[in-house]
C-alpha cells in the first residue's frame, strides 16, 4: 500500500513557525516561469506574424477572383496541393508533377496549394481581432452591468439577473448560430462571400456579457461589503464615486484574468463558429474553417491540412489559458497576504 | 462478548506504552522541522497523562507520531513505541490501521470538523465496529446504540440517524468519544478535546472522558495547552517546550512543586479568579523557538527570565528531582539559589517600574 | 419541498422566455416575411400564396395569439413541413434526438467516469509523479475544444490504424450494439476529453481540500482503508463544485454536439440545426433549438436537486428558507 496516509499537505497541523512556502511550491514556480515566458513568447510570436501575415515569404495563402496571383495559385495548386511539411519525411506525399517538390513549408499546403504557414497566421489575425474584440466589449458592459447590480442591488439587480438566467438557458454555441444566422441574413449583408465581421463580434459580445457580468457582480459584493467601502460611504461618498473610485480599482486584477480567460473561450467559440462555416466567408482563412476544411483530406492521410492549424490555435489557447492562470495566482496570492 | 470486555480480558505485564527517543521531523524547504525532538516516556494502564505546552511545542505531532497517523512522505520517525510490548513504529500502514480505533484511537479538537459532515451519526459509528470486529448492519447499529448511550447523549435513538450538523458542539463532542471507544481502545489520544467548546460543557466532556476511562481501564492521553484542563483530570503531566519534555511529574507533584520556570509562567498565564480585574495578564514574552534551527542550550533560554550563560551554552538533561517520579530540565530550577536571587530581583524591577 | 417548488417556478419561467423568444423569432428575420414567402414558395409567389404562408405560420396574428399557436403546435407535435424538401420536420427530429443524446450521455459519463477516479487519486497523491502528469495533461486539453481532439483522434483510430470507421454511421442500440459501440466511441471521447479535464482540475481541487478535514484523519483513526477512505468518505463531500461544473458543462457539452456531429457526419440534432441554417429552414431551426434549450434547461434543474443529496446540510438550509 501506498506511504501516505492522512494528512495529505506538506505540514502537519502543527508544524511550528513556518513562514515560507513548502519544497515544493519553490519547484512549480520555477518551473511556471519557463512556461510563462515560452507562452509569453508564442503570443509574441503570433502577434507579430499576425501583423505580418500578408509578406510572410510564402507562396499566396488566398485567392481574390481577378487577382493575378490567383492565376499562379491555382496552376500551382495542380503541382503544389496537399503537399506534407517539409520535416514530414514520414508522409506519403502525392505523385510530384513535372519535378515537382514532394514536400512543402513549414507546415504543408492545403487543396489549393495555399501554404498553410501562411495561413494559419493570417487565421490568427482574424481569430484575435474577433476574440479580442469581443472580448473588449464583453467585458466593458459586463463591468458596468456587474457593478450596478452588484452595488445597488434590489430590482436593478433582479432585472439583470433575470435576463441573465435566460440568456444563459440557451447553450453558448447555440446562442452563437443563433445570433450570427440572424446578422447574417444575405438580404441585408449582400452577397454571401463578403460577410462582415460585426454579425460575429456581436454573437460573442452577447456570449460573453452574462458571465461576465455574474463574475463582476459577485466581486462586487465582496469588495462592497469591505471595510474601506463601509467607510466612504459612511463619509457620504456618492454611488457612482464608490463604484469607481473604490471598488473598480479593486476588481480590476481579477477583471484582466478574467479578460484572458474570456480571450481563450472566445478563440474557441470563434474556432467553432468557424468550423461550421459561420464566421468570416471562405477565401478570409480562420483556423476553424480551415480545420474543418482539412476534414476531408484527413481521410486519405492528409492529416497536416486539419492538425496544422489546429496545432497553431491550440497553442495559442493553452499560453493565454497559461497566463490567465499565472495572473489569477498571482492575485489570488496577494489576495492572500493582504 | 461485546468490545470492552474482550478488552479488557487482555493480559499485559508492564507499561501499556512506552516511548522512547521519540523523535519526529518534517522535511520542509528550510530544512528539517524537529517538531518532536528525543521524547521518551512511558504510561501504565489505566492512568491517563496529560500533555502539555504552547502551541507550537510539539505536543500534537508526539500524539499522531505515536499512533502513525503522520504522512510518511515528508515525515522522519525514528525511536521506539512499544505498545503492549509490541514495537510499532515500523508498522506498515494496513497493520497500523488494524491497531487504529481497536487498541489506539483519538478524538480532535472541533467536533464540528472531525465529524464527516455527509455521513449519518449512527454510520460512521458503527463503521469501526463492521472493519475491526466483523459486525453485521444491525449489530453495529445497536452497538451504536449503546455507545451514544455510554456517553449520555440526550434522545441516542433519534441521533443515529442525524447528521453531525444537526447536533450542538458538545453533543458532537460526545459523539467523538463514542466513536473513539466504539471497539474498546486501551489507549485514547485526547488531542485538546474541550478547546471549542463553551466553558460549560468542557467540564462535561473532561467528565465523559474519565469515566469511560475508568469503566474500561483505558488510558488516556490528553493533549493541551491548558494546565487548568489537566490539573483535575490526569495522573499525570507532562510539559512540552520545543519539541521537548521539559517536565513531568504525577499531577500532584507537579502542582505543590513545579520545577522548570517555563512550566510556572504557563500556570501563570492562566488569569486566577483571586486576581484583581483588570490585571494584566502575564503572557510568556517571545515565540516558541524556531525547530529548523533550535538554540543550543536550553531552547527556552531566550524567553526564560531566569535564563544564567549556562543556560545559552549548555542544554539541561531531565533530571529527578526530590520525589522519584518527577522529572525536569533546568539549571536552575523553581526553588533553586540562582532562581530565587533573580526572582528577587524582578519583583523589585517591578515595584521600581511602578 | 419549498425549494424544489421554487426551482420548479423558476425554470418554468424560463422556459416560457426561451418558447416566447423562439416563437416570435421569425418577426424579426431580416428582411422581413417576404423572406419566408419566397423561401416557401420560391421567387415570384403570388399574394395569394403568400397570404397563405403568412397565415401558416400565424405572422398575421398578434405575437401573443402566435405564442400559443405556436406552443400548441409544439406540444401536440404539429410542426409542419419543411420547406423546400417538404418533409416533416417531427420526423427529422424525431430521427436526429436520439443521436444526440447518445452523444451527450455517452460524453458526459466517459468523462466522469475517467475524471473522478483520477482526481481522486491525483489529490490523494498530491504532487506525486501521477499527480503532476495528469495535472498538467488536464490543463493542456483545456485548451483543446472538440474540433481539435477530434482530427487528431480520427487520425489515431480511423485513418492510421483503420480500427474504428470514419465517419460515424448511426446504428441504432438494438440492431447492433457493436457497431453502435463503433460509431460513438470517437465522438463520444472527443466530447469527454475537454470534460474530462474540466471537470479532474476541479475535482482534483475539492478533495484536496477534503482530505485536509479532520474528519478525514477521524476515518483514518477508525482504521478505515485507502478506497473507503477515498471514495466513501472524501468523495461525497468533494462533490459539489464537480456537479455545478457538469450542470454548467451541458452548454458547452451541446456545443461540442453539434462541432462534433459535424465532424463525425453524424446526423443528429446539431448537423440538423446548422443545414437547416445554411438552408434557411427557419421553422427546423426554432424547433431543434427549442428542444435542445428545454433539455439544457431541464438538466440544470436537476442538477440543482442533485445538491440536496450531495450534502444533507443544503438540503435543511434550503428547507428552510
Amino acid at each position: 500500500m501506498t506511504d501516505i496516509d492522512v494528512v495529505t499537505d506538506e505540514h502537519a497541523p502543527e508544524v511550528p513557525v513556518l513562514a515560507d512556502a513548502p519544497v515544493k511550491k519553490v519547484k512549480v514556480k520555477r518551473r511556471g516561469r519557463i512556461t510563462k515566458w515560452l507562452a509569453i513568447g508564442w503570443l509574441a510570436f503570433i502577434t507579430i506574424s499576425a501583423i505580418g501575415a500578408n509578406s510572410l515569404p510564402y507562396i499566396p495563402h488566398s485567392c481574390e477572383p481577378g487577382d493575378s496571383m490567383c492565376s499562379t495559385a491555382v496552376k500551382g495548386s495542380l503541382l503544389l496541393g496537399q503537399l506534407p511539411p517539409k520535416w514530414a519525411f514520414f508522409s506519403e506525399a502525392p505523385k510530384p508533377v513535372n519535378g515537382a517538390p514532394e514536400r512543402m513549408g513549414l507546415m504543408g499546403t492545403d487543396k489549393n496549394g495555399f501554404d498553410i504557414f501562411s495561413r494559419s497566421m493570417l487565421g490568427a489575425r482574424n481569430s484575435l481581432i474577433i476574440a479580442g474584440l469581443a472580448i473588449t466589449f464583453g467585458l466593458a458592459i459586463g463591468t458596468f452591468l456587474g457593478m450596478i447590480a452588484g452595488y445597488f442591488r434590489g430590482k436593478v439587480d433582479t432585472v439583470i439577473e433575470n435576463i441573465s438566467n435566460v440568456m444563459l438557458a440557451f447553450p453558448a454555441l447555440l446562442l452563437a448560430i443563433f445570433l450570427v444566422t440572424f446578422f447574417n441574413d444575405p438580404n441585408t449583408t449582400g452577397a454571401a462571400n463578403s460577410r462582415p465581421l460585426w454579425p460575429i463580434i456581436l454573437a460573442l459580445v452577447v456570449l460573453s456579457i452574462p458571465p461576465l457580468t455574474r463574475l463582476v457582480r459577485a466581486n462586487t459584493i465582496a469588495y462592497a461589503q469591505r471595510d474601506f467601502v463601509v467607510a466612504a460611504r459612511s463619509l457620504g461618498a456618492k454611488g457612482s464615486r464608490i463604484l469607481f473610485r473604490e471598488i473598480l480599482p479593486n476588481i480590476v486584477p481579477t477583471l484582466l484574468s478574467f479578460a484572458l480567460t474570456g480571450l481563450a473561450i472566445l478563440i474557441v467559440a470563434e474556432g467553432g463558429l468557424a468550423f461550421l462555416g459561420l464566421s468570416v466567408e471562405a477565401p478570409v482563412p480562420t483556423w476553424g474553417a480551415m480545420i474543418a476544411a482539412g476534414s476531408e483530406p484527413l481521410r486519405n492521410g492528409a492529416w497536416w491540412i486539419s492538425l496544422m492549424p489546429a496545432f497553431v490555435m491550440f497553442l495559442t489557447v493553452l499560453s493565454i489559458n497559461l497566463l490567465g492562470d499565472v495572473l489569477a495566482q498571482r492575485f489570488n496570492s496577494r489576495e492572500a497576504i493582504g | 462478548m461485546s468490545p470492552q470486555t474482550q478488552a479488557a480480558s487482555r493480559q499485559v505485564d508492564g507499561p501499556l506504552l512506552q516511548v522512547t527517543d521519540l523523535r519526529t521531523a518534517f522535511r520542509t524547504d528550510r530544512g528539517l522541522v524537529k517538531a518532536v525532538d528525543g521524547v521518551s516516556f512511558s504510561l501504565t494502564r489505566g492512568r491517563s497523562l496529560g500533555v502539555v505546552g504552547e502551541s507550537g511545542s510539539g505536543k500534537t505531532v508526539l500524539s499522531r507520531s505515536i499512533m502513525g497517523l503522520l504522512p510518511k512522505r515528508n515525515t522522519e520517525r525514528s525511536g521506539s513505541v512499544l505498545f503492549e510490548g509490541q514495537e510499532i513504529i515500523d508498522l506498515s500502514l494496513s497493520e497500523r490501521r488494524k491497531i487504529w480505533g481497536r487498541e489506539m484511537s483519538m478524538i480532535f479538537q472541533d467536533p464540528m470538523t472531525s465529524l464527516n459532515p455527509v455521513m449519518r451519526v449512527g454510520k460512521q459509528l458503527g463503521e469501526g465496529l463492521k472493519i475491526h470486529l466483523g459486525m453485521s448492519n444491525d449489530d453495529a447499529r445497536a452497538t451504536a446504540l449503546k455507545l451514544l448511550q455510554d456517553v449520555r447523549i440526550p434522545e441516542p435513538e433519534k441521533r443515529l440517524d442525524q447528521y453531525a450538523f444537526e447536533l450542538s458542539g458538545g453533543m458532537r463532542q460526545r459523539v467523538m468519544i463514542a466513536l473513539a471507544m466504539s471497539c474498546g481502545p486501551t489507549l485514547l489520544f485526547a488531542d485538546e478535546p474541550t478547546t471549542a467548546l463553551d466553558v460549560t460543557v468542557q467540564a462535561q466532556i473532561l467528565e465523559v472522558i474519565n469515566e469511560q476511562r475508568r469503566d474500561r481501564n483505558m488510558s488516556v492521553i490528553l493533549v493541551t495547552h491548558d494546565l487548568g484542563v489537566v490539573a483535575g483530570h490526569t495522573d499525570e503531566i507532562a510539559v512540552m517546550y520545543g519539541g521537548k519534555l521539559v517536565e513531568k511529574a504525577p499531577t500532584r507533584v507537579l502542582f505543590a512543586n513545579m520545577k522548570m520556570p517555563y512550566t510556572e509562567a504557563l500556570l501563570n498565564s492562566i488569569p486566577k479568579i483571586e486576581d484583581p480585574s483588570h490585571t494584566r495578564l502575564n503572557v510568556i514574552p517571545g515565540r516558541p523557538p524556531d525547530l529548523v534551527n533550535p538554540p543550543k542550550g536550553c531552547r527556552f533560554a531566550p524567553r526564560c527570565s531566569f535564563a544564567q550563560s549556562r543556560c545559552i551554552e549548555e542544554e539541561p538533561p531531565l533530571m529527578t528531582a526530590e520525589h522519584p517520579e518527577h522529572m525536569y530540565a533546568c539549571w536552575y530550577p523553581v526553588g533553586s539559589p540562582v532562581h530565587r536571587e533573580r526572582s528577587a530581583q524582578l519583583a523589585e524591577q517591578k515595584v521600581g517600574a511602578r | 419541498m419549498r425549494y424544489v417548488l421554487r426551482k420548479l417556478a423558476q425554470t418554468i419561467f424560463v422556459v416560457v422566455v426561451v418558447t416566447f423568444l423562439t416563437s416570435i423569432a421569425l418577426r424579426f428575420l431580416p428582411g422581413g416575411t417576404d423572406v419566408i414567402v419566397a423561401l416557401k414558395t420560391g421567387p415570384g409567389a403570388t399574394p395569394e400564396q403568400a397570404q397563405a404562408v403568412i397565415k401558416e405560420l400565424g405572422l398575421d396574428k398578434p405575437w401573443y395569439t402566435q405564442y400559443f399557436s405556436w406552443m400548441t403546435d409544439f406540444v401536440t407535435g404539429n410542426w409542419g413541413n419543411t420547406f423546400q424538401t417538404n418533409q416533416s420536420i417531427a420526423t427529422e427530429v424525431k430521427r436526429a434526438l436520439p443521436v444526440s443524446l447518445y452523444l451527450m450521455i455517452y460524453g458526459q459519463f466517459v468523462a466522469l467516469s475517467l475524471a473522478v477516479p483520477t482526481a481522486v487519486w491525483s489529490a490523494y497523491k498530491q504532487n506525486s509523479r501521477f499527480d503532476r502528469a495528469a495535472s498538467t495533461s488536464a490543463f493542456a486539453m483545456l485548451s483543446m475544444p472538440n474540433f481539435i481532439v477530434a482530427p487528431v483522434l480520427i487520425l489515431l483510430f480511423s485513418v492510421n490504424t483503420k480500427f474504428i470507421p470514419y465517419p460515424s454511421i448511426y446504428t441504432s442500440i438494438f440492431d447492433d450494439p457493436v457497431a453502435h459501440f463503433k460509431a460513438f466511441v470517437l465522438p463520444s471521447l472527443t466530447i469527454a476529453i475537454p470534460l474530462y479535464a474540466g471537470y479532474m482540475r476541479v475535482l482534483r481541487a475539492d478533495v484536496i481540500g477534503t482530505l485536509q478535514n479532520d474528519f478525514i484523519t477521524t476515518a483514518r483513526a477508525k482504521g478505515v482503508g485507502t478506497g473507503p477512505l477515498l471514495f466513501k468518505h472524501a468523495l461525497r463531500p468533494s462533490l459539489f463544485s464537480i456537479v455545478t461544473s457538469a450542470a454548467v458543462n451541458i452548454g458547452a457539452l451541446m456545443g461540442g454536439v453539434v462541432i462534433v456531429e459535424q465532424f463525425f457526419l453524424l446526423n443528429g440534432m446539431g448537423r440538423l440545426t446548422v443545414e437547416s441554417i445554411f438552408r434557411r429552414e427557419y421553422p427546423t431551426v426554432q424547433y431543434a433549438v427549442v428542444i435542445l434549450a428545454l433539455i439544457y434547461i431541464f438538466a440544470n434543474f436537476f442538477v440543482d436537486l442533485a445538491y440536496a443529496w450531495i450534502d444533507p446540510r443544503v438540503r435543511a438550509a434550503r428547507a428552510l428558507g
